[in-house]
């Protein structure tokens, strides 16, 4: 059975960008235009393998999404932050709340192919 | 902030949108600060603020649709709502570029989601009191012959905070935080 990652950004353009980074490697994939939604897909799809999550989005950012996941006992579901941001202060907040990896857009489709193998368990 | 620290300013906006467009396989070359404050655009913008304890403002880009459509993620299938998309995302990743060379300088930043808007002969108006500048870019000499002669336009606007300086720090960035675009973290 496919590994289920959901893919939390505001921006389709960008969620086609990791989908085609990452599709050919065979995951179900989950999209999500914010933080709430990610959580709705969260809640829906409890095996999720991996969440790629983006920070600054409407509503509901991704350091409030890791946040809420946790609190509701669904942190133990990787979470990879794929975002403009490289602010350390950011980065050791998303850290703290368990995050896995953080990767500064635009990013290298191979690097991202490599990360998300690696945090879903599904490394080759 | 003195002018030199405005042009200053200015150089790191006109390299991260450079490097920006590069990294989306377009090259373009700076063809200089717009003269009219508010000439009519026929394209696609895109408008991201941004706010901080010095420096507060936004940047819009301008992009003709040809641009856009041929460095969309789709290659070409895009639709005008892609499109707008796209902009949007252009502009949050160039924010996103000029907000981590900044804080090289000491100056910290908080960005907003983007807002966007296709039309004909769209004008911009400014808030009198900020400082503003309208980059400029031209396809480079492939994407001419591609596309025809198209401009980009990246307009930097910024209220200044009076004390604030903008004043290159030797502090490297705590171990296990990325330094710019492309980096990967595994914690």
């Amino acid at each position: 059975m496919s590994k289920k990652v959901i893919i939390v950004d505001d921006s389709r353009t960008a969620r086609l960008q990791i989908i085609n980074a990452i599709s050919v490697d065979g995951y179900e994939l989950i999209e999500a235009v914010d933080g709430k939604e990610g959580l709705e897909k969260l809640r829906a799809h409890p095996d999720t393998a991996l969440v790629v999550l983006d920070l600054n989005m409407p509503r509901m950012n991704g350091l409030e999404m890791l946040s809420t996941a946790k609190s509701l006992g669904q942190g133990g579901v990787p979470f990879l932050l794929l975002t403009t941001e490289a602010q350390p202060e950011l980065v050791q907040q998303a850290r703290a709340l368990g995050a896995k990896a953080w990767i500064v857009k635009p990013f290298i489709p191979d690097q991202l192919r490599a990360a998300v193998a690696k945090l879903s368990g599904a490394a080759r | 902030m003195d002018s030199s620290e405005w042009d200053k300013l200015n150089e790191i906006v006109v390299e991260c949108s450079r490097a920006l467009f590069a990294a989306c396989g377009v090259h373009v070359d700076y063809a200089g600060v717009a003269t009219k404050d508010d000439a009519p655009f026929d394209t696609t913008l895109a408008v991201i603020g941004y706010g901080g304890a010095h420096l507060r403002g936004s940047v819009l880009l301008s992009a003709p649709t040809e641009v856009l459509r041929a460095t969309h993620p789709s290659g070409g299938a895009a639709s005008d709502d892609d499109l707008l998309d796209w902009a949007g995302e252009l502009s949050n990743l160039l924010l996103g570029r000029i907000k981590n060379a900044i804080r090289r300088y000491g100056l910290v930043i908080e960005m907003s989601t983007p807002l966007m808007f296709s039309g004909l002969h769209l004008r911009i108006s400014s808030v009198r009191s900020s400082n503003h500048a309208a980059h400029r870019f031209s396809c480079g000499e492939a994407h001419k012959l591609a596309l025809g002669e198209l401009l980009l336009q990246v307009r930097f606007e910024a209220n200044v905070e009076p004390g604030a300086r903008l004043t290159a720090t030797s502090e490297e960035p705590p171990a296990g935080s990325p330094r710019g675009e492309g980096d990967v973290i595994l914690f």
